[in-house]
């Protein structure tokens, strides 16, 4: 009996999917040629541009009122039809675009400035400021997101920028994690070490060799959070505490379709920023996985850290016990 | 393991108080008084003074907040002004609902992602399993809300299958098993809605699972001494990939009670989601901040069940930790 454990068994033997051949070596495209990269950021692209070109698209802006024409089919004048009010949809989906897109990227801008401040400075200082930071991160990750951020819409009011507060003040705890796990590892390195020893301050080093070492994580987590913040932004708009009337946003259109008979009859009026929604935050999921798949082939970004629900506290994350 | 299970208790306990000292923070940044709309506002000012100071309202912060809390640790959670009933028993009244619902969205969820994900994972890299990762691409990237709407647009709307929202259907007076086969036909969209990302997040981790598993030496071993596929796969490769997902399972748990409220609003299902927009609606901060921190609690002991299973299935997390 000379086999070796490690050699393949026999395909025919055991059937060819369960053949536990050696890991087929990933496919390391380079980005640019990455099928699924550049259809994700040709959306992504397309998208934007519309948001940004939505003064010369629709000239008139987003809340002008065409009263012969209410809740109107789509037509010549008013391709995508009309609201309720007999505003202009394809308008509004636009301009709804500028603001769901600027909640979503604010949000994560504060979500970075909170979770990388708590992150590094936990990771880098560890012993009790470690343990402190993390267990308030920890009592963070506990809050039930929408109970929390719908008391605090009521509290504070229904505006953009409270959204953008909300959204950013709940979801930065994932990316403190993932900071301080890299940090971790980082700061035991040898060019740590040696710029240590000639007397680099502690923020240089953590700004310069152990964040810019770190950013391809923080990169992909800041990414997929984008559409994280959009599906939030969306859900508050809807529920009416989010985003108010009359500047449009995706989720705030979407209202309208908790009326059946709009619902049934009037498909032009919630439609358009539905399909608008989903395609943005599915070509944002797919960048955030063809990026993710280049730092670590195994798991994918969605599968990692980066739940739609930011809730997944687990203080063992599973995936990575197994690993 | 008993001072594994201590350690993790120990960790709970500050969190908790944590959570119940923002939730408090929180609910006294609330504009006004909780009599403005009890008493005349013709009434002179002392007699509200007189309230105010009866209901410890000009006590130090920290008074009132180790009162509240000293009260909810034993379950009062105070009076809602809408309903004019106990927070805890309007809760508990709607807990039922929630629970039916989030147990109906857990069964979809690991009847449609178990055996996708263990398919995916044997056939890596196929066409099939391309097309359901896209699949699950898609269901991640729609807002549960809308998923929901869709839902009501196509099955209750237009083909008329199914009802469009409520638990019941109003004045038909079911009884036995009518009435339970009636709950059943308005329990299908909400909770079809409820489980949709979460199909796709588990049927991930599956397929992720069974996939390394395969790959793993003992897998090989059991190969190499003449196992046949069949008992390799359901004796060693499911029972192992199975493991993270007693984790994966509980850890649901609190996402299905916090993240019906959008479900809930939606299909018009009375739980605790429903329950906790209707007190935002109302400003009815009571039971709001009952309600919060009830899915603290819950979230809390969800975590710590699953630290606890997961560590009961595999011992090298507590020598780890």
């Amino acid at each position: 009996m000379s086999t070796s454990i490690t050699d393949a068994p026999d395909e025919a033997a055991v059937g060819a999917p369960l053949a536990p051949t050696a890991r087929a070596p990933h496919r390391r495209r380079p980005l640019r040629r990455d099928p699924l990269f550049l259809l994700s950021v040709t959306v992504l692209g397309l998208i934007l541009l519309t948001a940004i070109a939505a003064p010369l698209i629709a000239p008139d802006g987003p809340n002008v009122i065409d009263i012969d024409n209410l809740e109107a089919p789509p037509s010549a004048e008013h391709l995508l039809g009309t609201d309720a009010l007999g505003r202009d949809i394809l308008a509004r989906v636009l301009y709804g675009g500028r603001v769901s897109v600027l909640v979503g990227i604010c949000a994560v801008l504060l979500q970075i400035v909170i979770g990388v401040s708590i992150g590094s400075l936990a990771g880098y200082a560890g012993g009790l400021v470690d343990t402190v930071l993390m267990r308030f991160t920890e009592i963070v990750m506990c809050f039930p997101f929408y109970a929390i951020a719908i008391t605090l819409a009521a509290i504070f009011g229904a505006s953009t920028w409270n959204v953008v507060l909300i959204i950013g003040v709940l979801n930065w705890t994932g990316l403190a994690r993932l900071v301080r796990a890299e940090l971790l590892s980082l700061r035991e390195r040898e060019f740590v070490l040696a710029a240590r020893s000639i007397g680099v301050n502690p923020f240089v080093i953590t700004l310069r060799h152990l964040l810019r070492n770190a950013y391809g994580p923080i990169l992909v987590n800041a990414t997929i959070a984008v559409g994280g913040g959009i599906l939030a932004e969306a859900a508050l708009s809807f529920l009416g505490l989010g985003v108010a009337q009359p500047n449009p946003s995706w989720g705030n259109m979407l209202s309208s379709a908790q009326s059946l008979r709009v619902l049934s009859n009037q498909w032009w009026m919630w439609a358009p920023p539905g399909i608008a929604i989903v395609l943005m935050v599915l070509s944002i999921n797919v960048l955030g996985e063809s990026l993710a798949s280049r730092l670590n082939p195994q798991h994918g970004a969605l599968l990692r850290d980066l739940r739609r629900h930011p809730r997944l506290p687990g203080l063992h994350r599973p995936e990575r016990s197994t690993r | 393991m008993i001072r594994y299970l201590t350690r993790r208790l120990l960790i709970a306990l500050p969190v908790l108080i944590g959570i119940s000292i923002v939730v408090f923070l929180l609910v006294k940044l609330q504009p006004g008084d909780p009599f403005v709309g009890m008493i005349d506002p013709n009434a002179p000012p002392e007699q509200k003074e007189e309230l105010m100071r009866r209901a410890g309202y000009d006590q130090p912060l920290l008074v009132q907040y180790l009162s509240w809390a000293s009260r909810a640790f034993i379950g009062d959670l105070g009076y809602s002004t809408q309903y004019g009933a106990p927070v805890s028993a309007i809760i508990a009244s709607r807990l039922g609902n929630t629970l039916l619902l989030a147990a109906a969205a857990l069964v979809i969820t690991i009847a449609i992602a178990l055996p996708v994900g263990i398919y995916q994972g044997l056939r890596r890299d196929s066409l099939g399993d391309h097309a359901v990762s896209a699949a699950s691409f898609v269901l991640l990237s729609v807002p549960t809300f809308f998923l929901g709407i869709l839902l009501i647009k196509i099955f209750a709307a237009d083909l008329r299958w199914l009802p469009t929202s409520g638990v019941t259907t109003v004045g038909a007076g079911h009884t036995g098993v009518a009435a339970a086969l009636d709950i059943g036909r308005h329990l299908i969209l909400p909770a079809l809605t409820l489980a949709g990302v979460n199909i796709a997040v588990f049927s991930r981790y599956v397929r992720s699972s069974v996939g390394d598993i395969l790959h793993q030496d003992f897998v090989r071993a059991q190969f190499a001494a003449g196992a046949t596929r069949g008992e390799v796969l359901w004796i060693h490769v499911l029972k192992n990939a199975a493991k993270p997902l007693i984790t994966i399972v509980s850890l649901e748990i609190p996402t299905l009670l916090s993240g019906a409220l959008l479900t809930e609003t939606v299909f018009n299902w009375p739980g605790i989601g429903r329950l906790n927009y209707e007190a935002v609606e109302n400003r009815d901060y009571a039971l709001l901040m009952g309600i919060i921190m009830f899915l603290a609690v819950a979230i809390v002991i969800a975590n710590l069940l699953a630290d606890l299973l997961y560590s009961a299935v595999d011992p090298r997390v507590r020598v780890s930790s």
